[in-house]
């Protein structure tokens, strides 16, 4: 099983991301986070300490980019400082999950090399066939 | 040129030509009065010749002419004849004075003359005199110069000058003005006798003058035309203090004695202020195209993320009802309900965010404290513990301005007040303070709600910036932003964990009324 963390301060944007992992049957379990700050004190509350969900392949996170506080950019930049002192090699695969097609949000995202993949919403099945392929290139292979 | 005739006295053959002078030699005999004839009449220039008492004696062809009368007319005439009226009751202690000293000199040194023509009319004349000893007295040579051409071509110069638009100084090699049009005149707000024969740095900053001087000598010694003061600003002071911006073109004309320099010089006054009247509006209208983006972006971002939420619950509403999972189905869809219904609200915040400033109606007299319980009553109509909203009031009760701006700001104000509670404190309150001054509003709306993060306050007015979850559409702060620069007010914002204060100051609105 596939750990997972959705951060979006919508609730129904959660639910529908939720219904849609759960339903492949493969990511469990599924943590929300309602911001960006309310994740890096549950998951990463300080440096060297880390409560990230550990399963048969690393935690994927799902991060909105539009927040209220923290955006998902410097939400991820933050995680990314605190990660360093944790001793997991590759604890996280993180892909922004927003409804901006804003040219400039896909550039920083591309420039951000925590990030590995850019979905729009809304969450369908076929972006977690893809998340799934992303798990499989990595040698993380769903059964 | 005309032969001079040959007058009926003249020439007396065999004797040496006569000889005009004003000082006879010993030696020689003086001329005889017929001699005097004959010269006058070889002579190529009008010439007459006055006796002491003022009778013309003779006066050649050139000048019987030139005055129009026939061929010896005005011999024995008075001289005054030829005198303007304004001047003939003088002319005789003149003419005494001369011959009190005698000596060759020009007549009416500067001063324009004039003489009469045998049919009254004036024209500009030189006149040259030179005292003669005959038959024991002191007579008068006189040459007169019909110089209408002359001043016909110095006026022609003269109206060519005055009318151009720029101000024209010709500065001699001393530097010193010796000719201003009337531009120029304008220009220094000063007349043509006041500037003529000050030096062009009298038209200077004070500052400047010293180096001036060394740049008009140098300009002297390798003149050539050009613009002056590439790349510098250059001021052209008037005698009354004040400094007008100008462009200043120099040509050379070769004169005697020296190299004159004629400088033109253009006001811009008007032209930097329409230049600076471009860049302000070109500013703001950067600024304007930078909040169109922005808007642009927030607007096709926010509005649309609902409408993607709105999608993503109908998709699985869908495989509910396929699957008969009626409840997960009626909850997908009441979900996307309360999205949409969020998105309508969302929309017509923008709508009113645009709008905002376009459709102002005429100023009015707002009654504030009114106006805020009616807001604060239908904000909290539907709630069962609303906050306690105080009222402090000082100054007049009524304030003149938009009212629909106003209302606008302190609705949304209000309606932040009311909506952020702090769940640690006990009880919730809004305190609204307004004082009212002639022209200026002042007003405090402060609450006890949990206050907002240091780093968030300078982000606050931003469209579509939330700064808790679930709280609203993001707009309520940019649209109070936008009437406040729409009345020329300002908001402050002052916050801490035990509340928020936003300080408003906002200028009256120009009374429209007409007072009796």
């Amino acid at each position: 099983m596939i750990p997972a963390i959705v951060v979006d301060d919508v609730l129904a944007d959660r639910y529908i991301v939720r219904r849609r992992l759960t339903k492949s049957g493969l990511f469990c379990p599924v943590g929300e986070a309602q911001d960006g700050t309310t994740f890096l004190d549950t998951y990463l509350p300080q440096p060297g300490l880390s409560t990230l969900p550990e399963g048969d392949a690393p935690c994927l996170l799902l991060v909105d980019i539009n927040m209220p506080g923290l955006n998902g950019f410097e939400m991820i930049e933050e995680m990314g400082r605190r990660l360093r002192e944790v001793a997991h090699p590759d604890p996280l695969v993180v892909m922004m999950f927003t409804s901006s097609d804003n040219p400039s949000d896909k550039a920083r995202a591309a420039q951000q090399p925590l990030i590995c993949r850019y979905f729009v919403k809304p969450m369908t099945d076929a972006a977690v066939m893809q998340i799934l392929e992303d798990y499989a290139a990595r040698g993380y292979q769903h059964s | 040129m005309q032969t001079p005739e040959i007058g009926p006295s003249a020439p007396v053959a065999g004797r040496p030509p006569p000889r005009l002078s004003s000082a006879p030699t010993e030696a020689a005999e003086p001329p005889t009065l017929a001699q005097y004839r004959l010269a006058l009449d070889l002579s190529p220039t009008p010439l007459l010749l006055c006796r002491p008492d003022g009778e013309i004696a003779m006066a050649n062809t050139h000048m019987t002419s030139l005055f129009g009368y026939p061929t010896h007319g005005l011999d024995g005439q008075r001289i005054e004849t030829l005198v303007p009226d304004a001047a003939r009751s003088q002319h005789p202690q003149q003419r005494a004075a001369f011959l009190y000293r005698p000596a060759k000199r020009r007549m009416g040194a500067g001063r324009d003359l004039f003489a009469v023509k045998a049919d009254g009319s004036l024209f500009p004349v030189e006149i040259g005199l030179e005292p003669l000893r005959l038959e024991g007295e002191t007579w008068v040579l006189a040459t007169v110069l019909d110089i209408s051409e002359r001043k016909a071509g110095e006026r022609r110069l003269r109206d060519a000058l005055d009318s151009s638009a720029s101000a024209m100084l010709m500065v001699d090699e001393t530097g010193r003005l010796i000719l201003v049009n009337r531009a120029a005149c304008t220009l220094a707000g000063a007349t043509e006798d006041e500037m003529l024969g000050r030096t062009v740095e009298t038209f200077l900053p004070p500052a400047l003058r010293k180096a001036h001087a060394v740049f008009r000598n140098s300009f002297a010694a390798a003149a050539e035309a050009r613009t002056m003061g590439a790349n510098r600003d250059l001021v052209f002071l008037r005698p009354d203090g004040r400094e007008v911006p100008v462009e200043i073109g120099l040509t050379p004309i070769a004169g005697q004695p020296g190299t004159q320099v004629m400088a033109t010089i253009v006001d811009i006054t008007d032209r930097l202020a329409h230049d600076a009247a471009i860049t302000e509006r070109n500013t703001a209208l950067s600024e304007l195209n930078a909040e169109l983006a922005q808007f642009a972006y927030s607007a096709s971002h926010d509005l649309k993320a609902p409408l993607s939420t709105i999608a993503g619950l109908l998709e699985l509403a869908l495989e509910d009802l396929s699957a008969g999972a009626e409840e997960e189905c009626r909850r997908a869809i009441s979900e996307a309900l309360k999205s949409a219904r969020r998105n309508a609200a969302k929309v017509e915040a923008v709508l009113a965010l645009a709008r905002a400033g376009q459709t102002e109606g005429a100023p009015g007299d707002v009654h504030l404290e009114r106006a805020a319980r009616d807001i604060w009553q239908d904000l909290t109509a539907s709630q069962a513990e609303p906050p306690v909203l105080t009222i402090q009031s000082l100054g007049s009760e009524t304030f003149h301005t938009h009212p629909q701006a106003l209302l606008t700001i302190l609705e949304n104000l209000l309606s932040n007040a009311c909506r952020f509670r702090d769940p640690a404190k006990p009880d919730h309150w809004v305190n609204l303070r307004i004082e009212t001054s002639e022209d200026t509003l002042n007003m405090i709306i402060s609450d006890n709600g949990p206050g907002i993060a240091p780093e968030d306050l300078p982000h606050i007015f931003s469209m579509f910036k939330r700064f808790a979850a679930d709280a609203g559409h993001g707009l309520g702060l940019a649209i109070v932003h936008k009437h406040l620069r729409r009345l020329g007010g300002q908001i402050d914002v002052e916050s801490s964990p035990e509340g928020t204060d936003f300080h408003l100051t906002i200028p009256a609105a120009p009374s429209t009324e007409v007072r009796p």
